[in-house]
């Protein structure tokens, strides 16, 4: 257990739950790695391969906004649901979701190629790529570089703003301890919900799946939802352990939240390998050729060999790993398996993105490297910015009482 | 209450509240009891901390029954689909895993929900029709409004006075000596014997007449559940029809249509002749070559070496099966090399595989046409082969024959 | 009885809440007579029951002709009663399980009803693919049972599969729901007055007393079937989405349907328990265990969910456009637009405008309007496995083939026979068992928590 001597009061609250200088320490070594990881990733990606470091740059990314909009997603439930058992650790997640303006700025060397008309990536960037296929051509009201720019701005725009009145407001409570805070987020967050469904799954949708303009399936959205809700509790599990080992939250976070949210973990777990086997199962069924070809390419040789693999580490080895409470509630297996749903959830995105660039062969690389450890460490700082003049407890919150006394059955 | 000390069973506490029980049940616990309980309206939370119950092994029983269950799933319809019963769906593999996938889900779960269920039961040693407790007036408020803990006389540590001041010091409303029951009969009511015997009698029926339609046999036709299925209403093939003019069921195609692999215009190609006459070539776009040869070999053996036999001798097993049997009306199938066959017009060879000639059945309707072609190319290569020029065959093939 | 007119609103009895909790529940199945209006309903159920019955009896007598279909619908209403019918029988399990796992405790007031529900739409689903086939006496090859012609089903088709699901499901359930009465058919046991309730109910409760021990098992066996029931839910209506799905005909195959059936029925299972909470609060008197804010919860998740399949429609359409596939996008031009038009926008009117008066405090909690937009939501949802059905058979890939589907009398008679069904053994079962889970009940009453030892 994490050392409690250190306790800082606010508000009465008998926990440490300010960053101070924390926050400034965690900014600088996340954001040095971040940028030195990006600027590494450029340098190579500049003087050697540019469509590697692309689809690198796009598996890392399609990774980190998951996490992101895993977190945007969860707070909203928190709200909609009013849920009671994780209004102490809401502000973390709260913390998580301001990342949206980073996430934002990250998008930028997809966007600005593909706005170049840059075909690496996105066959839909060249117009006139599109215009000489009779299939392609008819997409073009949707698939041209315009419309892309429209709909990122209005995804993140709606991202940022959403969560950036959440913390606000929630930080507002700290200090009013308004309760119709309560009410009227959660009135705020029907809607929401709603349009958060829609901007991620068309986010996916343009990210991801017009890699292959010709291949299409409705339960993409989804698909990459249930990625995005597992990879956030587990990077949210590991976020909370982060803290209390450096003595925050250390009495306030129990066991009883740890396995709320491996119990998420494991659940979505499964709820992610539903939906890639529906998903799977349906195409392979029909045997349509326009929709087999995604996955003929991802069942044969090396592609083969990661799809066959996904099925184990995706889903089989954390189920039943995460099957019994005793490891829900056990910080160091829950960390475990944290961090391994994080790594295959980057296999995950990799197995979405790279068979675009090769179907041949794996198209490892440095890159995958410098980029995913870049953006995650923009990403740990974006969330370490946010949260320095701030309580990590929503200290005012009604229902923090029943959180803070919470217990599994 | 008085009793004589063989009859003592237990001492009942009830209690008013839950909170009053779970004082009470930490204070027995702390006193070292291992043969006691204590019973409720409603599940207590916290309550087993109070009593000291460990955690129920039901979960692995679960676990188990629920790789049984896969194991099951997965054997059967590998045995049922890929090993027993095989047959092609929709060209999917005879064992196939993604299609499987549902049954394995749904067999998993069965089987572990009845082992949640009966591993319980079992566990919680029921059914139990009868306990001492329930001829106690009072204890049937268990099952609405009240509490009660109860403490059995066979506990080592039980001692009627001891155990008697322990309860008084827990805040009862009251405490009762629980007399053993010796009131209700070991017997089963007859009653509920009886039905149960009635409607197992009853189950086993349908069985009776399952086993005895299976293993007996029958000269009387099939019963005709629904006639309008077996005979429906509507004209078949080769039937007298009224409603048409020639008085035929069966349509006659329209005059000049055309079946795909029909080509009308080439004479030569689909009836081997020009202007009457048999050709002696094969048709503009014949392609004379080693894979026509082996199409037409394969082709050969199935449909033709039966009878004619694999060097076109005439010695085929049909053949010679009939010559074995010495039937009266068989006409021995051609010797293919004879000469007058060798000098035969291609034309002719193919009309005869086509419309068949004396008692040779025609084969147009089992042969494409590109195939009838290719049996006469190879039939040419078998005449050729049997009456060689010497001046025909390689050196090494001369060497071969001295 | 005092008040002959209604005997069920007395005022609650007993000397403490969980007394009164026991009252209120058993008294139900325990006075000599029922209210006017059961006996009114169950004669109409019980009318309609023979309607059913005379309806199969008529088409076994005649055999399938009797129906609507034809060519090209080869499938029409008695799928589509399945599927709405297996749909419905979603929001029990639901309740029950996932609610559970969720701790949302004010599902107890519904549970017990939402999963009798279950089980008797589950039956009336079930016969329908019996009579389907129009071969009464061969069910049996739905089953791995080594018969005489020494044949196997083929487990490479998703029919098959749903005969494992359905079946799996419906057994599940029962165990679930069974499970679930067993302490409380110890309560009915112990208050019974006559010999043969205590008989029948003692065998029910298989000695059940109450015991520590035994909850502490007990409660691990509910919460283990809670977590097999939850995936469980998923799968059914998820295979029986794969009958369409797997296909290649525009409109049926969508890689959305699993997940878009799912929350289709819980969305039409939850509709169909506040038709019949409304109702049985109203005529039993258990306004004060179903109480307005529990309608209001369902009222929301009615609206949630049928955002959801909102959503799967909207990307339905537009992947449809996007997908690029001429075929496919004349399909969901087709829907809107084409001769069947008139049931795509009922269901559209039922499913999606019709939950958004929920939006408003008001609405949501005016028991009237939410059994308005049950029903409606009920109608949207048979509409809805209408319009995938019927509107996607009649126009296939090639135009000659097409046709119009038209159901015939039978076609009605035994669906409106299957309402019959339903509602008789709902009506039975509210007239002879525990209605509300007593002990979960009481169980999450503020008096029931065992902590405070320090004030005695």
């Amino acid at each position: 257990m994490a050392k409690t001597k250190e306790t800082a009061k606010e508000g009465g609250f008998g926990d440490n739950i300010r960053m101070d200088g924390l926050a400034t320490k965690l900014m600088g070594i996340a954001g040095g790695i971040g940028v030195i990881g990006l600027g590494a990733s450029f340098g190579l990606g500049y003087t050697s391969d540019k469509s590697q470091f692309m689809h690198s740059y796009l598996t890392a990314y399609a990774w980190i906004l998951s996490i992101g909009l895993g977190a945007l997603w969860w707070v909203v439930l928190q709200h909609l649901v009013n849920a009671k058992w994780s209004t102490v650790v809401r502000r973390v997640g709260e913390l998580l979701a301001s990342t949206m303006p980073v996430l934002a700025l990250l998008s930028l060397p997809i966007v600005i190629p593909a706005l170049m008309g840059d075909s690496t990536l996105y066959i839909w960037a060249d117009s006139q790529k599109m215009h000489a296929d009779h299939l392609l051509h008819k997409k073009a009201a949707f698939l041209n570089r315009d419309f892309f720019v429209v709909r990122l701005v209005i995804y993140f725009v709606f991202w940022g703003v959403l969560s950036r009145y959440l913390l606000s407001k929630s930080v507002e409570q700290d200090k009013t301890g308004a309760p119709e805070i309560r009410s009227k987020l959660q009135g705020l967050c029907a809607p929401s919900m709603i349009l958060l469904a829609l901007t991620l799954t068309f986010a996916a949708i343009d990210f991801v799946m017009t890699l292959e303009p010709k291949w299409y399936s409705t339960i993409f959205g989804v698909y990459y939802f249930a990625g995005a809700v597992v990879s956030f509790h587990s990077f949210f599990a590991l976020a909370l352990m982060w803290l209390q080992k450096n003595g925050r939250l250390a009495k306030s976070v129990t066991s009883e939240h740890y396995h709320d949210i491996g119990k998420m973990m494991f659940a979505f777990t499964a709820f992610w390998a539903y939906i890639a086997f529906s998903q799977f199962m349906l195409i392979w069924y029909a045997n349509i050729p326009e929709e087999t070809e995604w996955y003929h390419v991802r069942a044969h040789g090396a592609w083969g060999t990661v799809s066959y693999l996904m099925v184990a580490v995706n889903f089989l080895i954390p189920f039943f790993g995460l099957l019994s409470r005793h490891v829900k509630r056990n910080r160091m297996a829950l960390g475990f398996w944290a961090v391994w749903i994080l790594v295959v959830h980057w296999l995950d995105m990799f197995w979405l993105v790279k068979p675009h660039m090769h179907t041949e062969h794996l198209p490892f690389s440095i890159l995958d490297v410098t980029c995913t450890v870049g953006m995650l460490g923009l990403f740990i700082a974006a969330a370490a910015f946010a949260s320095q003049k701030v309580n990590l407890v929503p200290i005012k919150d009604p229902r923090l009482e029943k959180s803070l006394a919470f217990e599994n059955f | 209450m008085s009793h004589h000390d063989d009859d003592l069973h237990g001492l009942l506490a009830e209690y008013e509240t839950p909170s009053a029980l779970v004082a009470a049940c930490k204070k027995v616990r702390d006193a070292g009891y291992a043969k006691w309980d204590t019973f409720t309206p409603f599940p207590i939370h916290g309550i087993e901390k109070a009593m000291g119950i460990r955690m129920t092994g039901l979960p692995w029983i679960v676990l188990a029954a629920a790789l049984v269950g896969l194991a099951s799933a997965v054997g059967l319809q590998w045995w049922t689909n890929a090993v027993d019963y095989k047959f092609i769906s929709s060209g999917k593999p005879m064992w196939s895993i993604p299609a499987n996938v549902p049954v394995y889900f749904e067999l998993t779960v069965l089987f572990s929900a009845f082992a949640a269920l009966f591993g319980m039961l079992i566990l919680n040693n029921l059914p139990q029709p009868s306990h001492p407790l329930d001829h106690l007036q009072a204890f049937g408020r268990v099952t609405d409004d009240r509490f009660f803990l109860y403490i059995e006389k066979g506990d080592a540590k039980f001692d009627l006075a001891e155990t008697q001041r322990l309860l008084d010091g827990t805040h009862p409303v009251t405490v009762d000596a629980v007399n053993e029951d010796r009131r209700t009969s070991d017997q089963l009511p007859k009653p509920l014997v009886l039905t149960a015997a009635v409607i197992a009698v009853l189950a086993l029926v349908p069985f009776a007449f399952i086993a005895k339609a299976r293993a007996t046999k029958t000269d009387k036709p099939k019963i005709h559940a629904m006639g309008d299925m077996d005979w429906q209403i509507k004209f078949q093939a080769q039937q007298p029809n009224p409603l048409f003019q020639d008085g035929m069921a069966m349509r006659a195609p329209e005059p000049g249509t055309v079946a795909l692999d029909e080509h009308p215009d080439d004479e030569h190609l689909t009836a081997g002749k020009v202007d009457g006459q048999f050709v002696r070539t094969f048709p503009a776009g014949f392609k004379v070559d080693e894979a026509t040869m082996a199409r037409g070999k394969e082709r050969y053996e199935i449909f033709c070496a039966p009878c004619h036999g694999m060097s076109g001798n005439g010695d085929g097993p049909v053949a010679q099966r009939a010559m074995t049997l010495a039937e009266g009306t068989w006409v021995p199938p051609t010797a293919l090399g004879q000469d007058y066959l060798r000098q035969m017009a291609v034309g002719q060879l193919y009309d005869v595989v086509t419309n068949g000639v004396r008692n040779m059945p025609a084969y147009g309707s089992q042969l494409a046409v590109d195939d009838r072609w290719a049996v006469v190319l190879y039939l040419r290569a078998l005449q050729k082969a049997k009456a060689a020029p010497v001046g025909e065959l390689t050196d090494a093939e001369r060497a071969a024959l001295k | 009885m005092a008040m002959a007119q209604s005997p069920f609103d007395l005022a609650p009895q007993g000397e403490n809440a969980f007394a009164r909790i026991t009252h209120n529940v058993a008294r139900v199945a325990e006075v000599s007579k029922p209210p006017r209006g059961w006996y009114i309903a169950f004669g109409i159920a019980l009318s309609l029951l023979s309607v059913f019955g005379v309806s199969i009896g008529w088409l076994f007598w005649q055999g399938i002709g009797i129906f609507g279909n034809m060519n090209p619908v080869f499938w029409a209403m008695p799928i589509v009663n399945f599927v709405f019918w297996v749909g419905i029988g979603h929001a029990g399990t639901l309740i029950s399980a996932i609610l559970y796992l969720l701790r949302q405790n004010w599902r107890t007031a519904i549970n017990r009803f939402a999963e009798a529900m279950t089980i008797f739409a589950v039956i009336c689903a079930g016969i329908f693919p019996g009579l389907h086939v129009g071969r009464p006496w061969l069910p049996y090859w739905m089953f791995p049972l080594p018969n005489q012609m020494s044949m196997w089903p083929q487990f490479r088709s998703p029919l098959e599969w749903d005969v494992f699901a359905v079946g799996t499901y419906f057994t599940v359930s029962t165990l679930f729901w069974y499970m679930g009465m067993i302490p409380d058919f110890g309560t009915f046991r112990d208050r019974s007055t006559t010999k043969v309730r205590k008989m029948v109910y003692g065998l029910l409760a298989m000695g059940w007393r109450g015991s520590s021990r035994q909850w502490h098992r007990y409660e691990r066996a509910y919460l283990i079937l809670a977590a097999l029931a939850t995936p469980l839910v998923l799968s059914v209506h998820s295979v029986v989405s794969f009958d369409f799905a797997t296909a290649q005909l525009p409109g049926w195959h969508a890689t959305i349907f699993p997940p878009y059936f799912v929350a289709g029925a819980i969305f039409g299972g939850f509709a169909m328990v506040v038709t019949l909470a409304v109702p049985a609060r109203q005529f039993f008197g258990l306004k004060r265990i179903i109480t307005v804010g529990h309608l209001e919860l369902m009222a929301k998740i009615i609206l949630a969910t049928g955002m959801m399949v909102g959503y799967a429609y909207s990307m339905e359409f537009f992947i449809a456009w996007y997908g690029g596939n001429d075929y496919e996008m004349f399909t969901f031009f087709n829907r809107a637009l084409g001769p069947y038009a008139w049931s795509y926008w009922c269901m559209i009117f039922c499913n999606v405008v019709s939950p958004q008066v929920f939006w408003s405090k008001k609405m949501r909690t005016n028991p009237w309007v939410i059994l308005g937009v049950g029903v409606l939501v009920n109608i949207g949802m048979w509409f809805e496995r209408f319009v995938i059905v019927i509107t996607s058979l009649s126009r296939d890939f090639l135009p000659s083939s097409w046709g119009y589907y038209k159901p015939t009398f039978w076609d009605f008679s035994l669906l409106a026979g299957s309402f019959g069904l339903f509602f008789t053994l709902f009506l039975l079962f509210c007239r002879y068992l525990p209605m509300v889970a007593m002990a979960e009940v009481k169980a999450f009453h503020p008096s029931a928590h065992g902590h405070g030892d320090e004030h005695h």
